[in-house]
């Protein structure tokens, strides 16, 4: 009965961590091509979040036919910033760049809560009750649908980055960005493409994850957090690091969650990551 | 050519420097108490930046540490008050050095893995939020969840006065007190080091600064000041929780500001505290209903002056009088 529970636990973990991977993956797309640590990241998943709330609310719209909203919408708003403010601050100081999405983080937060108010909101799901049995383990339809669609993401994106000209040009910057420029690859097209992408995988975990994740206006720097580690502890050099990083995330974190309660609880994941910092600081799957 | 534009901009800075203290010595005088209030905050704000700005600024170790320093200031100071009676003047130097014991260790772990230097403020970030969860769980560390009243027993050894009049001639000494140690520091051939690191990280390990042991010097210096910040903010406050004393948000706040005003720039935090508090004080006693218009406000002006001005309103105008002269 007991490892049953385990076993559970382990699975749905590992079913939310293969989102979380997605998450990540984005934050790492858009470090390697520009250097650029996006302290709204998480943010923007919260904006995702409460738009699926308001289709919700308006039209009676299911998260999972918002997310053909959600998705156009976030890489719209990606690529503006990009092009608009990240792309020029980026060329003068790394430290500017990353210092305007500490603006954008205020600027969402306040417009969150102005909007939304203060409290913890969930939107439900005409398949929020429905259940999966695989032999004795139930799993409830969101995780399965939000396991499955990470998988095929997940499948899509490899394709997209081995075999595609756009691909080859972020592999090629990743390596080395002076190089690619040299040979000819337009760095600022692949960046704002790149930034718009990460920002279009927020559109799509986010609605998937809000029946089973609720949201707050200011919960957006713990996701922010929660992607980084993801890439610390997968190693950012390696993009197959993030979806690694993201099974063990969300391992630890519903394992955490299983044996311990409050605060200790949430304070696994912090653990982990001060240990894989101390013991393989270049991530599982990086290089030494 | 460097000369003399070093001879004017320091001609420049020391005009400021006797105008602003003689105008802030006065400014009690002036003053109804809740702007005194209020003036309190923002040289609180200034000192905060000032020594922030000496770690991720003039050293270029951009990280969110501080929130824990504050904590450290506050707690220490307090705990040793409320429990053992020890003045809080003393109070608040243990908890600079323990600040400084704290940091060294922490910043080593971050710096050693020699992750790409941001990675290094999402890790100080982590330890922020292992910060306040262990304060929110442990009694003895924060008094829990539920806080710590600080008994009102108003006298100067108690460092707790019946009008604000004692806590900001308090913290305009102290204010001073950091603005001439960082002036000094900058023109020492340490702060050359710093301003090294901050302009190429790899290219200063290439001329010979010992990176380590630079990063672990400026954190170490701006962790003492700020655990002195914090010490004076429980005082000021009167009770501490562990939320509002280990503060991500309130560290962003700086972070913000800082940039507005200059990052890394002698005069940054002044200018950008200085402008950007009041409005948005006066949009938030303006506007109640609206309680995180005024974080929408900071947000955009960051957004709208860093894509004008990069290097921050100071930055901007230490660069023309550099060419001009």
């Amino acid at each position: 009965m007991d490892l049953t529970i385990l076993l559970q636990v382990i699975l749905q973990g590992l079913m939310l961590g293969a989102m979380y991977g997605l998450v990540s993956l984005g934050m790492t797309l858009i470090f390697v091509t520009t250097g650029l640590m996006n302290f709204a990241h998480g943010s923007f998943m919260a904006v995702a979040m409460y738009l699926a709330l308001s289709l919700f609310t308006a039209f009676h719209f299911d998260p999972y036919v918002s997310v053909f909203i959600t998705v156009p919408t976030l890489f719209i708003i990606g690529w503006i910033l990009f092009r608009f403010v990240v792309r020029r601050l980026l060329e003068v100081h790394i430290l500017m760049a990353a210092q305007v999405t500490l603006g954008m983080l205020w600027v969402i937060e306040s417009v969150l809560s102005t909007i939304y108010g203060n409290n913890i909101q969930s939107v439900p799901t005409v398949i929020g009750s429905s259940k999966v049995y695989l032999g004795p383990l139930v799993v409830t339809g969101p995780y399965l649908v939000t396991f499955v669609v990470a998988a095929i993401v997940g499948v899509l994106l490899f394709l997209l980055l081995q075999k595609t000209d756009f691909g080859r040009s972020v592999r090629a910057l990743m390596q080395d960005r002076k190089a690619a420029e040299l040979m000819g690859i337009r760095v600022d097209r692949t960046q704002t493409a790149v930034f718009g992408l990460g920002l279009a995988l927020l559109g799509l975990a986010g609605p998937l994850v809000v029946p089973m994740i609720s949201v707050s206006p200011f919960v957006g720097l713990q996701f922010t957090l929660f992607a980084f580690m993801i890439m610390v502890f997968g190693g950012s050099s390696n993009l197959l690091g993030s979806v690694v990083g993201g099974l063990m995330f969300g391992l630890v974190d519903s394992l955490g969650r299983f044996f311990f309660t409050g605060n200790i609880a949430s304070l696994i994941p912090f653990s982990a990551l001060v240990l894989v910092l101390l013991l393989r600081p270049g991530g599982l799957l990086g290089e030494k | 050519m460097k000369n003399s534009s070093r001879q004017s901009s320091s001609t420049l800075n020391y005009v400021l420097l006797g105008a602003l203290i003689v105008a802030l010595a006065l400014l009690p005088f002036v003053l109804p108490s809740y702007p005194l209030h209020l003036a309190v905050l923002i040289l609180l704000y200034v000192y905060l930046g000032q020594s922030y700005n000496i770690s991720a600024g003039f050293a270029g170790c951009f990280g969110f540490l501080h929130p824990i320093f504050i904590g450290t200031g506050a707690y220490t100071s307090t705990l040793l008050f409320t429990k053992m009676g020890l003045t809080p003047w003393l109070g608040m130097l243990a908890g600079a050095v323990l600040a400084v014991i704290l940091s060294l260790p922490i910043t080593y772990v971050a710096i050693r893995a020699k992750l790409p230097r941001l990675s290094f403020a999402l890790i100080t970030m982590a330890f922020v939020f292992i910060a306040v969860y262990a304060a929110d769980s442990f009694a003895v560390l924060g008094g829990g969840d539920r806080g710590v009243q600080i008994p009102f027993r108003p006298g100067l050894a108690n460092f707790q006065f019946s009008s604000k009049i004692g806590f900001y001639y308090i913290m305009l000494a102290m204010t001073i007190t950091l603005m001439v140690v960082c002036w000094q520091m900058l023109r020492s051939r340490m702060g050359l080091y710093f301003r090294a690191m901050a302009d190429n990280e790899k290219a200063s390990e290439a001329v010979g600064v010992n990176l380590v042991k630079y990063n672990l010097i400026a954190m170490g210096i701006s962790a003492f000041f700020t655990a002195l910040g914090g010490s004076f903010y429980a005082q000021f406050v009167g009770s501490l929780l562990p939320s509002t004393a280990i503060s991500l948000e309130l560290m962003i706040g700086v972070i913000l500001f800082l940039a507005v005003g200059g990052f890394g720039t002698f005069w940054g935090p002044v200018v950008g505290v200085g402008l950007l508090m009041p409005i948005g004080e006066i949009l938030r006693s303006r506007l109640p209903q609206f309680q995180t218009l005024h974080l929408l406000l900071y947000g955009l002006i960051v957004i709208v002056i860093l894509s004008v001005l990069p290097h921050g309103i100071m930055g901007y105008i230490t660069s023309k009088l550099d060419r001009n002269h």
